[in-house]
């Protein structure tokens, strides 16, 4: 008798295990509230997701994806960007023609090996380059791209960055000012980068057996790259302009700049961040389409 | 009354319980300097030398154990993940018996059943341990149940994951249950599993399930020279990095026969697996935080040419295997065996895709990604993943010489493993790729101390790289000292330039516990294998120099 009730016991015990499961009925998530959506004036922070991606990277078309989904909740919170560097942006390994359009510059490729991205492999990306504890470096997988912005955008910025733009369409020349003011105390030093992405460049894509759909490896000569980082205007790095300040601090620099010629001009926006030279993270990020 | 020698799969450690003290362990270092080589592909590397280490300190005394595992990854040898940068004592614990129950805090390793459900382990050569983090209890309440739980994170490099896993597995030996007539003949042990994971959804863009659950049920039936061994898991919605945030469930299905006696031998088994690809942390990928682990099912090959050019990784989203090993060793004083007897032995896997049947994204509003039945286990899939055939004759010629004959043919689907995913785009590969592989590995005893192992291998292929030959020459003399030499020659590359020599020279000493191989030459790219799970190596030209210790 009393073997059996220990034998209950035991099982009742063991079935405390049992209960932990989550069915999901509808995949689909009801938004209410955009987070980072107030009434008040303060100054949220936005994000930079950089989507290090090559042309024959046959898995990077789902990072891409995921990139529009973030896109598509948060609007112009989240800024994007094609880094296209490393092994699978080379040109020389695609077996494929490229058409003439090359995706992959200098600037790029600097960052990919500062960052080590591709290294690490691709797709992967950045969040306004903060730091991975999880992987001891600036990267994160597209999966978690998403729930790191969701955090970034209601934080409160602690510059703010405005962009205007002058274009003149038959000289291609176009006239940047970036201006701003520090919003909070700023120990360090902090420096602007300007970048020029170009959205909507039609050039060939791989995606590899079994990615989305594709049942054989398969070359898509007319894919839609969105946001690809063409050019730094300023350098790669780009230059100092705040350093120890306290709020209210302001800084503004201009740029002139020539558009290439196999740049769509329509298609081209300035994305220009703030971020802190010693650990490289993001304060703030604007985008303006030059037009 | 009670049948003796009872078989127990996952075993409670039967250790030596003294009452004195010991304390043992194990070290081992790998240094690697790196020079650049273009012509094999094998990059700069800017640190010059990289280096692995690990040491292992264990302490026992009666009941109680407790032990340390330091690791070093400063900075980790190519191939290995980048994750691994820096040090730490990573892998601590303590433990105890007592009056039955086992209880273990701390880092620890555990296997439920064939591993399908739950398998944490360490691989040190792939940079893969998924160790626990928390609390294991194992107790048997009454003979012939053994019961196990175990709660807590994973590791990932030098932190934890994010997800909580908690599991359960019973183990019933049913023996005492059946009259005599019935288990004085076999042995009956059923298990049962259930495992949950537990990771926060933050993703605004989906629902996640943050508790995903997961059962197996198994048998193993044995009797004279026959056993019979079955596993069923079934996983709940599971959307991850991995399956491409699909809500369908998991499902896997081994079953594997046996039959032995003297001199022969004889395996079969299918496994069939379809979404099983079970983490702590949806996000992750490559080989971070595995809670299961999907058993191999072709042979894994020893011999260089057949191990690492085309080497096959399981592939956890879905794959039906089959497979099947007849070992023979032919009789002593036979025709064909000779003065000492021949072992003969014959082994074919085949792994196609699973069954799947793909719904339309347009009308798919669950997200369940495709159609899933417990029936379409049992049917594979038309894409061939892998097939080969091997045979292999071990026989003593006399007390001097023994050798061993080799032959592999093999099928490989590169498209499905991506081995080849850096290769040239001269040698990439379209379709399935078939290769011929020999291998002739001769011993010959020159005296009680000194001997000799002559290699040779050869594959044919007509894709990528094409043919290759090896050649490796082994001297082991005095009992402490070897010298060897390896060169894979690629001598049927289209391409002249390509027709490279990798050329590797190594010596070593071991005496006792202690061990040290210095070692230079090219290795070619690769990929590596242990289990069926793989990692790339990059080609590389360089000193290696490793010393190993145990005690």
């Amino acid at each position: 008798m009393l073997k059996q009730l220990y034998t209950y016991t035991l099982l009742a015990c063991t079935s405390f295990f049992f209960v932990q499961c989550d069915i999901v009925k509808d995949p689909r998530v009801d938004i209410v509230t955009t987070p980072g959506d107030t009434n008040s004036t303060t100054i949220l922070r936005k994000v930079l997701i950089e989507d290090y991606t090559g042309q024959a990277c046959g898995n990077c078309p789902v990072a891409a994806i995921k990139l529009d989904d973030i896109h598509a909740l948060y609007g112009d919170k989240v800024i994007g960007m094609a880094v296209h560097a490393g092994f699978f942006a080379d040109t020389m390994f695609f077996g494929h023609p490229t058409y003439g359009v090359i995706l992959e510059n200098e600037h790029s490729t600097a960052f990919d090996d500062f960052f080590e991205v591709s290294l690490f492999g691709n797709p992967n990306g950045m969040v306004n380059r903060q730091y991975n504890e999880a992987n001891s470096n600036n990267i994160y997988n597209h999966e978690k791209w998403a729930e790191e912005a969701t955090e970034i955008i209601q934080e409160e910025a602690a510059v703010s960055v405005e962009i205007s733009t002058t274009y003149n369409s038959s000289s291609r020349a176009l006239e940047v000012t970036v201006s701003g003011e520090s919003l909070n105390d700023l120990i360090g030093n902090y420096m602007l980068a300007v970048a020029l992405t170009e959205n909507n460049v039609e050039a060939p894509q791989k995606y590899y057996a079994g990615v989305l759909g594709y049942e054989k490896e398969t070359w898509v000569d007319d894919y839609n790259h969105k946001h690809v980082l063409r050019d730094m205007i300023g350098g790669t790095w780009g230059s100092s302009v705040l350093s120890d300040v306290e709020p209210g601090a302001t800084y503004s620099k201009t740029f002139n700049y020539t558009i290439p010629n196999n740049f769509n001009a329509d298609n081209c926006s300035i994305v220009a961040y703030v971020y802190n030279e010693s650990s490289k993270e993001i304060l703030q990020v604007e985008e303006e389409h030059i037009n | 009354m009670m049948l003796l020698g009872m078989t127990v799969i996952t075993a409670c450690p039967i250790f030596a319980q003294s009452k004195e003290a010991k304390i043992s362990g194990n070290f081992q270092s790998d240094a690697q300097i790196y020079y650049e080589d273009t012509l094999i592909g094998a990059q700069d590397v800017p640190e010059k030398m990289l280096l692995n280490g690990f040491a292992n300190i264990n302490f026992t005394k009666g009941n109680f154990r407790a032990g340390v595992r330091y690791e070093n990854y400063t900075n980790p040898l190519l191939g290995f993940p980048p994750g691994y940068k820096g040090s730490g004592l990573v892998y601590k614990y303590a433990g105890y018996e007592y009056k039955g129950l086992d209880v273990t805090v701390g880092n620890f390793y555990e296997q439920f059943g064939s591993g399908l459900i739950l398998r944490s382990y360490e691989e040190r050569l792939l940079g893969l341990d998924n160790a626990f983090e928390g609390i294991r209890l194992k107790y048997s309440p009454a003979k012939g149940v053994y019961l196990k739980a175990l709660y807590g994170n994973q590791r990932m490099f030098f932190t934890t994951g994010e997800g909580v896993v908690r599991g359960i597995d019973g183990e019933f030996v049913v023996n005492e249950l059946l009259n005599d007539s019935t288990y004085k003949k076999g042995t009956l042990i059923l298990g049962g599993s259930f495992v949950s994971k537990y990771q926060e959804d933050k993703d605004p863009l989906l629902v996640y399930p943050e508790n995903v659950a997961s059962y197996a049920a198994r048998l193993q039936y044995t009797v004279g020279g026959f056993n019979l061994n079955t596993e069923y898991v079934h996983k709940y919605n599971d959307p991850s990095k991995d399956n491409q945030n699909i809500y369908q469930v998991g499902r896997a299905i081994m079953i594997n026969a046996g039959y032995s006696q003297k001199g022969l031998g004889i395996t079969a088994g299918l496994k069939s697996i379809n979404n099983m690809s079970f983490r702590s942390d949806r996000s992750q990928d490559l080989t971070n935080l595995f809670i299961n682990y999907i058993p191999a099912s072709n042979k894994q090959h020893t011999y260089n040419l057949a191990a690492t050019l085309y080497p096959y990784a399981t592939q956890p989203l879905g794959e039906y295997a089959v497979s099947g090993e007849v070992f023979y060793k032919v009789p002593k004083g036979s025709l064909l065996g000779g003065k000492y007897g021949m072992d003969v032995s014959v082994n074919v896997s085949a792994t196609y895709a699973p069954t799947k049947k793909p719904l339309d994204p347009t009308t798919d509003s669950l997200r369940l990604g495709f159609e899933s039945s417990g029936a379409e286990l049992f049917k594979p899939g038309k894409e061939v993943y892998y097939k080969d055939i091997n045979f292999a004759i071990k026989k003593k010629i006399n007390k001097k010489l023994k050798m061993k004959l080799t032959y592999i043919n093999l099928t490989y689907n590169e498209s499905k493993t991506l081995g080849l995913a850096g290769e040239r785009e001269e040698f990439k590969v379209k379709g399935l790729l078939n290769a011929h592989i020999g291998v002739a590995d001769v011993t010959y005893k020159l005296n009680k101390r000194n001997s000799i192992r002559v290699e040779a291998q050869h594959l044919s292929t007509e894709k990528h790289r094409g043919n290759w030959a090896t050649g490796v020459l082994e001297y082991t003399f005095s009992p402490h000292w070897f010298v060897g030499i390896i060169d894979q020659y690629n001598y049927g590359n289209s391409v002249d330039n390509q027709k490279i020599h990798y050329f590797y020279s190594s010596v070593g000493y071991i005496n006792k516990g202690n061990r040290f191989t210095l070692g230079y030459g090219r290795q070619r790219a690769g990929v590596f294998c242990v289990g069926g799970v793989c990692r790339q190596v990059p080609a590389s030209n360089g000193i290696s120099l490793s010393v190993s210790s145990s005690f």
